[in-house]
This record gives structure tokens, sequence and C-alpha cells, in this order.
């Protein structure tokens, strides 16, 4: 990234080009100002009728011109002042204090003026309006003074407060610019980062990354070519799990399938032997093979079980589900294999529904498997209990046989997968899963706490 | 003689399947694709696939089937995970058989299936001393000749029975499939139908022998 692509780069240019308008805008609005005054010639804005210096100059020679004069030549000149300012206040105090004149006549000012009245009177005119000039006859301040006031709305233009006024809306007008500038970078960076912001969100929901298009060279920019970056990768790998898992799935049912169909065929031949005279052993041996045969079947179908649902790609569809009907059809459908090996089937299951959250495929699973080694392992039992208990603790469906138990010798043989299965699968749907064993048998708990 | 569309591209398999239906009395036409198996369809009274077929795979085909002829009733073979093919096939296919698949059980679930589906079958079914004519809703006591008079609810049940030979049916299943509603748990309208039809078939009602309770899971009709 160039440094002038910067951010901050970018922001220090809107605070220069602001610092170079605020002088140009002033220029501006002056030269509008004026150019709008004059366009509208003198009609609301007039330049002062008089100066204070051109006053206090006049004032001060005025007196000079007195000093030593007559009072009717003094007088004279006052009244020549008067018509020269006739808005103005005139009155002459003489060396005894007395007022001997003024004008306007009816103004309101003491017969008699006292020193410390004259240092009041002037303490106050100072700043004050009207605009006060005193200036003394003759220089030993001995012949009294004279007095001028004229009300400051003639020494000031017309409109001066107009002017003030147009000055604070010109500075708030500038900062407003200022205002407006900053909120304009900083929308547009907002916008980019909500957008930013926008495609995660929808990559979370959706679980799909999309791009973002990035038009400029700033920081941002940067932050969405990265995003763009993780966004590609991300999709990438996702695509590879799922063609990963697509393999996976391929390769487990090819597996299945070239392992199955020899195992096929060898029954069909056993089978197609078992039509010939054979002997007593000869019939004993295809028993056998049959057997082994299913287990091997079996054995292939749990295998590759196991290998999906430890990868977690083992399809779970969860729903709820009156596992007591789930597991009393089930049961049904082994009676009849059950019935063939002598088993007694002692079915204790309630009317009533009882709801879990389970698979119905996985359910079956796990009670397939279950009865699988019942088969294989408690058949000398010729019992298999299958009851609902509730406890305060719970609801348990219990399987119950009266085999060996799982230590006896027959039983360490191939029930390990069968069983991790159960487990794997019992803990997936949040449901407890524990076996008892002993020498009268095993009782194996599926229970929801 | 009924005929069956067997569609399975191993050779021994294929072989010792098509020779073992044939001795059981069934006409076999055995194809090792599904590419023409439409040109049979309508011939024939039962379709075995194969799900792993070159070319078109074994869903595709059944799909097909079933979409042309929705009354032939498929039985799909997989050596396929049992897991996967049962969710994707069983959308169409009538019933499953995983492989190694034992040549007795292929036979008992063919016979089972063509049972279901056999609507139009003039002969009876023999069950211990009865004749039932499920399609005329007519049942004949061989014994004494006469004929056994059944409601409507009963006739649905015993044909739901004996579509269904050998398996023990539930509570919930038979009221379902009979009723066709959703089975409330406690109702005991299945034990009093049970009751009503064993008064007129049993010749011994107290001690049933055509529809045998077993306990804890149903009822079962054994052919």
């Amino acid at each position: 990234m160039k440094l002038g692509s910067s951010l901050l780069v970018k922001y220090m240019g809107v605070i220069a080009l602001y610092l170079l308008l605020l002088p140009l805008l002033f220029v501006v609005f002056l030269l509008g100002y004026n150019v709008y005054h004059y366009g509208n010639g003198f009609v609301n804005w007039q330049p002062s009728k008089y100066t204070l210096n051109e006053i206090e100059d006049t004032w001060h020679e005025t007196a000079q011109r007195l000093t030593g004069l007559s009072e009717k030549q003094k007088i004279k000149h006052l009244l020549d002042m008067k018509q020269k300012y006739p808005e103005s206040t005139l009155f002459w105090v003489d060396e005894h204090g007395e007022l001997r004149f003024k004008r306007p006549t009816e103004a309101d000012l003491p017969q008699k003026w006292t020193p410390s009245m004259i240092v009041k009177f002037m303490k106050e005119s100072v700043w004050a309006d009207p605009f006060t000039v005193v200036a003394l006859l003759g220089e030993q301040e001995s012949d009294g003074f004279i007095v001028i006031q004229m009300p400051r709305k003639y020494t000031e233009s017309s409109g001066a407060s107009e002017s003030i006024f147009s000055f604070w809306v010109l500075i708030g007008a500038s900062i407003c610019l200022f205002i407006f500038l900053s909120w304009l970078f900083f929308n547009r960076i907002r916008r980019r980062l909500l957008n930013l912001q926008n495609v995660m969100q929808e990559a979370q929901n959706t679980g799909q990354f999309r791009t973002v298009s990035v038009h400029n060279h700033d920081e941002i920019a940067d932050l969405e070519h990265s995003f763009n970056r993780m966004a590609v990768r991300l999709q990438e790998s996702r695509e590879r799990e799922r063609q990963e898992e697509r393999l996976r799935r391929e390769l487990i049912a090819n597996l299945s399938h070239d392992l199955r169909t020899p195992l096929t065929v060898l029954r069909g031949q056993a089978y197609q032997l078992k039509q010939e005279a054979l002997s007593e052993e000869g019939q004993q041996s295809l028993k056998i093979i049959d057997d082994k045969i299913r287990y091997l079947g079996e054995l292939i179908e749990n295998l590759l079980s196991f290998s999906l649902l430890s990868a977690g790609k083992y399809p779970f569809r969860p729903e709820k589900k009156d596992v007591v009907r789930l597991l009393r059809s089930i049961v049904a459908s082994w009676y009849p294999i059950l019935e063939k090996e002598g088993f007694e089937v002692d079915v204790n299951l309630p009317d009533e529904p009882v709801y879990w959250e389970v698979d119905p495929l996985w359910f079956q699973r796990i009670w397939d498997n279950l009865f699988q080694n019942v088969l294989r392992h408690a058949k000398e039992g010729k019992y298999v209990g299958v009851a609902l208990e509730k406890s305060e603790r719970g609801t348990c469906l219990r399987l119950a046989d009266r085999g060996p138990g799982l230590d006896s010798p027959s039983a360490a043989k191939g029930t390990g997968i069968g069983l991790s299965i159960v487990s794997l699968m019992a803990e997936e749907m949040g449901l407890v899963w524990r076996m008892e064993s002993g020498g009268n048998g095993t009782r194996c708990f599926l229970c929801k706490l | 003689m009924k005929h069956i569309l067997y569609i399975e591209d191993d050779h021994e398999i294929g072989e010792w399947v098509k020779n073992d239906l044939r001795d059981r009395g069934y006409e076999v036409t055995w194809l090792t694709d599904g590419q023409d198996a439409h040109h049979y369809i309508q011939r024939v009274d039962l379709v075995i696939l194969d799900v792993m077929l070159p070319g078109l795979d074994g869903f595709t085909v059944g799909q097909r089937l079933k979409e042309k002829a929705p009354d032939v009733p498929i039985l799909m073979l997989s050596a396929r995970t049992a897991i996967e093919d049962k969710v994707e096939g069983l959308t169409f296919a009538d019933d499953y058989v995983t492989k190694p698949f034992h040549p007795e059980e292929l036979a008992a679930r063919v016979e089972v299936l063509l049972r279901r589906f056999a609507s139009t079958d003039v002969q009876p079914v023999r069950l211990q001393h009865l004749d039932v004519y499920l399609s005329q809703n007519r049942v004949v006591n061989r014994e004494t000749g006469e004929e056994v008079t059944l409601t409507g609810k009963e006739h649905r049940l015993l044909t739901y029975f004996l579509r269904h030979p050998n398996q023990v049916l539930t509570k919930e299943q038979l009221y379902e499939a009979v009723w066709g509603e959703m089975f409330a748990g406690g109702d005991n309208t299945i034990m009093v139908h049970i009751r009503h039809l064993r008064e007129k078939l049993e010749r011994d009602p107290s001690r049933p022998t055509v529809i045998e309770t077993i306990r804890g899971l149903g009822y079962r009709v054994r052919l």
C-alpha cells in the first residue's frame, strides 16, 4: 500500500482541505456580503455620520477657540457647533461650576457642578453611550469646560450588529462544513465495514463464503483482500472436506460391496452343497460355514458403520419418537429368529408412549446389535427379556439374557465392535448406555436421564 | 406361474439365485443391467433389483420401474452398507435384503411380497382349516363347508395378516393399517376385533391357533 492511499493520510487531506477552504470561505463571504450591500445601494446600511476622532478634534479645537472670548461670543460659537452637530447635547460649565449654556434646552443637567460631580460624570462617560468629549477652556482649567455628548448610533455605521451576526453564521457554517466532510469520509468507511460484516454473517448462516469486490487501495481494501483470500481458502477447504466425505462414503460402499459379493457367492455355493447327499459331519460343517458367513456379514456392516460413525459421517436424523413402540416392533422383527433358536421372549413394555429424541434407524441399529450379541453369546440361557424401568433418575429400556455373561471366554470374541457402535450411538443421541454382566446373564440398559 | 424379473450384474450370484428361484417354481428373467428393464416390467409380477449395477444404478432403475408400474413390487438386494441404502432405497422399494442373504430368506420375502401385491388372485389362501378368498371377501371353513361371514374391519384385519404372514404384528401396526389413523395408546379396539375374529375362525376360540398372541408384542398368523 502506498502511503498516499492510507486512510490516515486521506483524513489528513480532509483536514487540510478544510483549512484551505476556510479562508477562501471568508473571502467569498466578505465579497458576497459587500456586493450584496453595495448592490442594494445604502438602503439598509450607512457608514457612520460622524467619526469619534472628528468629534473629539473639533471639540478640542472649539475649546481653544473659545478661550478668552466673551460670554456672548462663546455662546455664539456653541450655537454654531449645535448647528453642526444637531443630534448632540452641548453644555458649558464656567469656572464656578455654574451651568451657563445647554442645548437642547430641555436636557436634564444639574445647574451647579461640584468637582466631585465632575469626576463622577467623567467616570461614567468613559466607553458609555452617548459618546462624550469634555474639553477644558483655557490653559489653567479655570475657565470651566465644555461638553459634547453624541449618541453613538451617529458614530457607528448602521448594520454593524447584523454583520456580527453574519460572522457567527459564518463560523457555524464552517464547523458544519468540517463535520460534513468528516461524516462523508467516515460514512464511506463505515459502509464498507458493514458490507464485510454482512458477508461474514451470510457465510455463518449459509456456510457459503462470498468474496467482496474491492475498489480502493487503503487499509480497508487490504482487509477486504485478506477477507477474500480467507473466503476462497475456506470455500476450498470446505469443498475438499465434502469431496473427502464423498470419497470416504464411496470407498466404504465399494469396500462393502467387494466384501459381501464373494460372501454371497460362498453362501450360494454352500447352499447348493446342502442339496447334495452329505454325511452328518458334512451337514454340520455346512451349518458352521453358513453361521460364519452370517457373522462375517454382520462384522462387515459393523466395521464399516463404525468407520463412518467415528468419523462423524454417519447420517443422523433425530426426531421425537415413541421408543416403546419402536422397540416393540424391533423385538417383533427379531421374534421369529429368537423363537427358532428356542428363546423365551419376555416382553414387558407399557401401553403408554414414551417419547425420546432419537434417530429411528440408529435406535434400531442399537437393538439389532444387542440382539445379535444375545443370539451369538447367550444361546444357552434361552431367555431374552425386554422391559421398561422407571426410576427417579430416569427411564431405562432393559434387555436381559441368561447367558454365561461377558466374562466368559466365548463372549470375548467379536462383541467389541458391535457394542462400540451401541455406545457411540447412544452417546450421540444423548442417552446413557450401561451394561451389567455376571454368571447368570447380562443386562443392558439404555436410559434417558 | 409367477414371473420374476431379476437384475444382477454378478454372474455367480445371478446364476444360483436364478436357478434357486426356478427350482421354487418361478419363471425368472435375469438381466445383467437395468437398461432394458422397462421392456419387461408389464409382464412380470415382481422385480428383484441389485443396488450396484453398471451404468444406471439400482436406485434409478427402481424409481423408473416404480413410476411405470406402481403395482409391481420391487425387492432391493444390496451389498453396500445397509444404512444409507435403507434411507435411499426404501422410498420406492417394497422390501430390502442385504447380502450375503440366505436363499431361503430371499424366497420367503419374495413369497410375502407376491402375496401382498396379489389382489386379483382367485386361488384361495389355505389357512389351517380355512380357505380364504382374499379378492372375494370370502372365507370358507373346509371342515364344515360353511361360509364364515366377516365384517368389513374383520376382513381387512385378516387380509392384513395374510399379506404379512409369519410376521409378528404389533397393535399399532394393525390399527394404523386397518383403521388408517394414528394409534392412540391404551386403545383396546384391536383386542375386541381380534376376539370377534377368533370367535368366527378358530376351532376353539379359548385356545387360538389361527391368530397367535405373542405376549407383549402383538399377533401373528402363520402360513
